[in-house]
């Protein structure tokens, strides 16, 4: 059983050590056979034309089968044709050779035939390497380059090789004949070689060794049949360059690259470089030359033959340019799909458009609409595409981007469709960023709405809750009322006393019913605020007045001082009222007998001021701070009653105005509130604040 | 009021679902000089100030079956009861709701929790000393 190479995915044949060898031995023993030959005397017509040439060519024979049936090219009969041509080249060698040593030269002579017909089966074995190619070349190009080197290789044949031939009167019809067959042979040989060569990439050693091959069994032609017209001395160099070419087809064979004669292998380059150009311009001048070398010497200018040749050179290079122009044409083209793939990428909204875009755009760029993205996800069907290139997000492939056109729209389009993918890639990444982007804002607008709620039904609670206490609350004072009174029996002291405490602390507890439920308001921005034109001196005046009383009991003196030019404010009259009525009791509670509370109001600037001074116990520096904060109480208040409301509620409603409420403070010297309220109330924009926010009792 | 003034005590009608607020306002009501008769919600309060034709309501807002505004509502639309006054009483604490009071045609309003005697003195303010 034969070895079967192992073959990658993608058909390049991996180099094992074997094949290696066996390939640089056989250079070697072709390089023996080569020296051998040359150094062999031309007198030794056996050793040289019957044992070392037939040899060569039967080892080139054996090479190329041992390459076939090694690394089992995708279309053998290429390789096969050629080893049969050389086959053929080697029966004609060794009947030739045969001839030479019983010192006859018969001609023509069956070795002819065989000869002749070893460039049909060369030329068949280029032919269907060409064709297995047409996919991956632009075929009109290559047809039209290996045509103008045909052309001007039939021009120089004729001119040289084949009139000679037929104006030589010594020569019989049938030997004229064969003698014009070999150049012709060699002429189809070139043309063919030409077509292969200009669609192949020759980066391969197989290739070059064969190319080699063929150009030295060219010259080694060319030699022979100038010394057949008469041009050249005879001599063994033809032969030497014959045998050169034999041993490098063989060796072609042998390579590990050999398959590449039919399959590409390498990505093929592009070619119309300045080289091309430079070749094709040679090429026109070919007929302009033989011309003038034909006149200098003085010998027949074959102007018919001359002229034919020009007229198809021109036609042909007037076809390539326009090849030419096509293919920067379509380059172009491919440009403005990129270009407005770009765009279009950007309006795409989601993974399905941008897919869609990816997919239109690339099937622009191959001439048809096979070219599909397979999302990762929906798994590779395994099919073989002629293109596929990764779609790969953050290191992760997301997609493929294939295609199926003919090999040659994918090789001029490749590096299009990389760019196609790649800028996928990025929009998928954006896309990616941006859908997060929108879960985490839908994510928050749901908490924020679940947090509004929780916050209604906090408020909600503490709404009912507080109308229910009040509920229980009102028949505790209002019993107790009657009960103090004495309108249901006489009370001893200590019983009115003890009634007097209960009332009391119900009172107070009704108090913190209400501050709970204001903070509560507050915190939620649900209290409600009903703005009304508000003097703030009457305001303050009958606050003072109120307080009186208490202050009296208190033994504190109260001083009020009002200075003129005093706006009217926009205010909520009832919560204005109690944060000053806050701040007064505060500063009356807080001053011991004897003590002196002043209050001064005033405009400043574009504000209303209100100072609540005492020569109370005074705030500790490090506790003022924290004065504002709900149920806090300083620690010098520890003999005060008080709910721990008061202020906190004070700085809401003051804040709920635009206002602020501050507070500067000495131990032991007093303490001054300082109220400020804008004239330009926030309330005159929102003169309906939530008047609605009431509920249940 | 020609009924009314017919009465030797005039007569008031107190409604409250808390059993013990009404028995406040009746204690507190009956020792001035009046004749209360008590309902317990909303529609029995209907029905008694249709029927007994008091001189003066005192309705609690939140109570079952139809609350104090809607109570307040229905008798001012009763040609018989338009003129009869009404207080509120109300844990409400909000000034709308005060508001709301006077709107459904309220004569006076006071908070819970009140105080007796100021309840009282409402409703000699109303219907004069005795």
């Amino acid at each position: 059983m034969a070895v079967v190479p192992s073959v990658s995915v993608r058909g390049r044949v991996d180099a094992r050590p074997s094949d290696t060898k066996l390939w640089w031995t056989a250079l070697a023993v072709g390089l023996l056979l080569f020296l051998a030959y040359v150094a062999v005397p031309a007198e030794h017509h056996f050793v040289r034309n019957v044992v070392i040439f037939p040899l060569t060519e039967l080892l080139a024979v054996a090479g190329i089968v041992v390459g076939v049936r090694r690394f089992r090219p995708a279309a053998p009969a290429a390789w096969l044709l050629i080893a049969a041509g050389l086959a053929l080249w080697w029966i004609a060698d060794l009947l030739w050779g045969i001839y030479e040593t019983q010192g006859r030269e018969p001609f023509p002579s069956p070795a002819d035939l065989f000869y002749l017909l070893g460039y049909p089966a060369l030329g068949a074995g280029l032919a269907i390497a060409v064709r297995q190619r047409r996919q991956m070349v632009d075929a009109r190009r290559t047809a039209i380059d290996a045509g103008l080197v045909a052309a001007s290789g039939l021009l120089l044949t004729w001119v040289y090789l084949v009139q000679p031939v037929l104006d030589d009167a010594a020569l019989s019809q049938w030997e004229k004949f064969v003698t014009i067959a070999y150049p012709v042979g060699d002429l189809i040989l070139v043309a063919i070689a030409a077509r292969f060569v200009m669609g192949a990439s020759l980066n391969v050693r197989s290739l070059k060794v064969l190319v080699a091959g063929l150009v030295a069994t060219l010259i080694g032609d060319i030699l022979f049949n100038m010394t057949v017209v008469g041009r050249v001395q005879e001599s063994s160099v033809s032969d030497a360059f014959l045998l050169a070419g034999v041993i490098c087809i063989g060796l072609a064979g042998l390579h590990r690259t050999m398959t590449s004669l039919t399959e590409e292998h390498g990505e093929p380059g592009d070619r119309d470089g300045a080289m091309r150009l430079v070749g094709i311009l040679a090429i026109c001048l070919v007929p302009p030359i033989v011309l003038a070398v034909q006149s200098v010497r003085d010998e027949p200018l074959y102007l018919p033959v001359t002229i034919a040749s020009m007229a198809v050179i021109s036609v042909l290079s007037v076809l390539r340019f326009t090849t030419m122009t096509n293919k920067a044409l379509r380059a172009a083209e491919r440009e403005s799909h990129l270009s407005t793939y770009a765009a279009e990428l950007l309006r795409a909204g989601n993974r399905e458009e941008l897919y869609a875009v990816a997919e239109r755009t690339a099937g622009d760029l191959v001439g048809n609409d096979t070219p599909k993205v397979v999302a990762s996800r929906d798994g590779d069907t395994g099919a073989e595409h002629a293109f596929a290139t990764p779609v790969t997000v953050r290191g992760e492939q997301v997609a493929e981007l294939v295609a199926d056109a003919g090999a040659l729209n994918i090789r001029r389009a490749r590096n299009s469709l990389e760019t196609v993918a790649s800028e996928l890639a990025l929009a998928l990444e954006r896309e990616r960023l941006l859908a997060a982007e929108r879960e985490t804002a839908a994510a928050l607008a749901t908490q924020n709405q679940r947090l509004r709620e929780l916050d209604e039904m906090k408020d909600q609670f503490v709404s009912t809750v507080s109308h229910e206490l009040r509920t229980p609350l009102t028949s505790m004072v209002g019993y107790l009322e009657i009960l103090i009174a004495g309108e249901v029996g006489e009370l001893t002291d200590d019983q009115r006393r003890f009634l007097e405490i209960i009332d009391r602390n119900s009172r107070r507890l009704n108090d913190l019913i209400e501050d709970i439920l204001v903070a509560s308001r507050l915190d939620t921005g649900r209290l409600s605020l009903e703005p009304k034109d508000v003097d703030l001196g009457q305001l303050v005046t009958e606050r003072v007045e109120s307080i009186q009383k208490a202050a009296d009991a208190g033994d504190v003196e109260v001083r009020l001082v009002i200075a003129d030019g005093l706006p009217q404010l926009l205010a909520d009259p009832m919560r204005l009222g109690q944060v000053v009525d806050n701040l007064l009791s505060n500063a009356v509670k807080f001053t011991p007998a004897g003590g002196t509370v002043g209050v001064v109001l005033g405009p400043r600037d574009d504000k209303v001021r209100l100072e609540v001074s005492d020569t109370g116990v005074g705030i500790p520096a490090d506790e003022v701070g924290r004065l504002f904060t709900r149920f806090y109480r300083a620690s010098t208040a520890s003999t005060i009653q008080g709910t721990g409301l008061g202020l906190s509620i004070a700085k809401g409603i003051a804040e709920a105005h635009g206002g602020t409420i501050t507070v500067v403070s000495e131990v032991g010297v007093g303490t001054t509130f300082v109220l400020e309220l804008p004239v330009r109330s926030p309330l005159d924009e929102a003169p309906a604040a939530d008047t609605t926010a009431g509920a249940g009792t | 009021m020609s009924e009314g003034a017919a009465r030797e005590r005039p007569l008031v009608l107190a409604a409250d679902d808390d059993e013990d607020i009404l028995g406040l306002v009746s204690f507190r009501l009956e020792r001035s000089g009046y004749t209360v008769v008590q309902a317990r919600d909303g529609e029995a309060a209907l029905e008694l100030a249709v029927k007994e034709l008091p001189d003066l309501a005192v309705l609690d807002v939140m109570m079952p079956k139809l609350d104090g505004f809607e109570v307040t509502r229905r008798l001012r639309a009763d040609a018989a009861t338009s003129r009869m006054p009404i207080i509120l009483l109300t844990a409400r604490a909000q000034d709308a709701d005060v508001q709301r009071g006077f709107e459904a045609g309220a004569d006076d309003y006071i908070r819970k929790p009140f105080s007796p005697d100021e309840l009282r003195a409402r409703v000699q303010a109303i219907l004069g000393r005795r």
